[in-house]
């Protein structure tokens, strides 16, 4: 959420001094993709077996995408949308483990709302970032339209992850091997 | 489909569907999880009734083996003991009775009263019939030897607030544990207190060699029958003890 910040904030300041940011958002893009498998991965006692060929792959197709891209200032839309479904994958089964071993309400579990902010910001946003390209190249006032979808799915995931926050301090309930 | 706004819909929409898709599969998931968490309620519960009926099962077999050894003692070794005291009293009738018969006599009066108490203290039914404190105190009684050994009975309680199953269990624990204290603890003052405040809870204090209960392996036979009596009506059990000090048992439900 502090990383978010101070990109948002950077992303706003390069603006206003006629800079384009989309290669700054292509960079966070990663850093945010690869904070939020490690996180996933920290607490998934069983990673899926496909994420161990799926992750490396992302990160090739991210790294070859941003050399395409440089210079053109265009946002890496493959790289967004395969992130966001690889995402939504790992979170799947984050979230499958979590079902069969928690024991207790799962709105107690700080992971149920993590999984939650990512499942639903990511398969929201997926479609909308993977667009942007064809908007900017066809009608931009449609594609800042645009953006405030995923602006209010931001506001939605930032909410979610508020409340995950706030179960850090509630009591907690053991998890138990079934 | 070249229309921008069109795309944009369906972009919209598509954003929408995805949505839709990620709640209802965390719908899924959360009845998945309700469901595992019923599930092992039932297994948790199913288990419990299970010890539960396999508990009353030993306390009946256990209550039935001892009642049949009680019948078997009163029938046939009882029978045996009063022919032979109607044989010493047939000698004490004779014109020479001899010198000892007398003595034969007395110790066979003794030898079956013994007889007659051991096999009624077997049967469970027998025990039910009397109020637990009376039982306690009949045999702090009959173990109280004056001068030599001091058995006292402390009971502030009504036995009707006793169940059948405490009667019993409780009843044998204290045999156990009386038994230990005079077999092995060689113990010359023996405290039994029966108190029901909330919980039935009786305790049974020794003042006879004690022991280390780290180094007692397996805790004795004697111990073992005391605790898992008290486990077969869900009691718990205290021991308290070390060399030199006595022992204390307490048992409480």
């Amino acid at each position: 959420m502090v990383l978010a910040t101070i990109v948002e904030i950077a992303g706003t300041i390069m603006t206003r001094r006629g800079h384009n940011n989309v290669m700054l958002y292509n960079l966070y893009w990663l850093v945010e993709f690869v904070l939020l498998v490690y996180i996933a991965r920290s607490i998934i006692a069983k990673p899926p077996v496909w994420s161990a060929i799926a992750i490396p792959a992302f990160l090739l197709l991210w790294a070859s995408e941003f050399v395409l891209v440089w210079g053109r200032y265009q946002l890496v839309i493959y790289s967004v949308m395969v992130g966001a479904f690889l995402l939504v994958g790992i979170y799947l089964a984050l979230l499958w483990e979590l079902v069969n071993t928690w024991v207790g309400p799962l709105h107690r579990s700080t992971t149920f709302w993590l999984c939650l902010a990512v499942l639903l910001y990511f398969g929201g946003a997926a479609p909308v970032l993977g667009s942007v390209n064809y908007f900017i190249g066809t009608d931009a006032r449609l594609a800042q339209q645009l953006f405030w979808v995923v602006r209010g799915l931001c506001v939605l995931k930032f909410l979610l992850m508020a409340v995950m926050f706030s179960r850090m301090t509630a009591p907690t309930q053991p998890t138990t091997s079934p | 489909m070249n229309d921008p706004f069109d795309v944009a819909t369906v972009v919209i929409f598509s954003a929408l569907a995805l949505m839709a898709l990620m709640g209802i599969a965390v719908l899924l998931l959360i009845v998945v999880h309700q469901r595992r968490i019923r599930h092992q309620t039932d297994v948790v519960g199913m288990r419990l009734q299970h010890a539960k009926a396999m508990h009353q099962v030993e306390r009946e077999v256990e209550g039935q083996t001892l009642a049949e050894v009680g019948i078997e003692l009163h029938d046939n070794v009882g029978q045996l003991l009063t022919s032979l005291h109607l044989e010493v009293q047939t000698l004490l009738e004779s014109d020479e009775p001899p010198a000892n018969a007398q003595g034969m006599e007395r110790t066979l009066d003794r030898a079956i009263s013994e007889l007659r108490r051991l096999s009624k203290s077997l049967s469970t039914d027998h025990l039910r019939k009397r109020p637990l404190v009376d039982l306690l105190a009949e045999e702090c009684q009959r173990l109280h030897r004056p001068g030599k050994r001091e058995v006292v009975l402390m009971a502030n309680m009504k036995d009707a607030t006793v169940t059948p199953d405490q009667h019993v269990v409780f009843f044998r624990i204290f045999q156990e544990a009386m038994n230990n204290a005079l077999k092995h603890a060689r113990a010359s003052r023996i405290t039994v207190t029966l108190v029901r405040n909330g919980a039935l809870r009786m305790a049974i204090q020794d003042n006879g060699i004690g022991y280390d209960i780290g180094t007692l392996k397996g805790g004795g036979q004697g111990l073992t029958n005391i605790r898992r009596r008290a486990t077969l009506i869900g009691a718990t059990c205290t021991l308290l003890s070390e060399p030199g000090t006595g022992t204390t048992v307490i048992v409480s439900q």
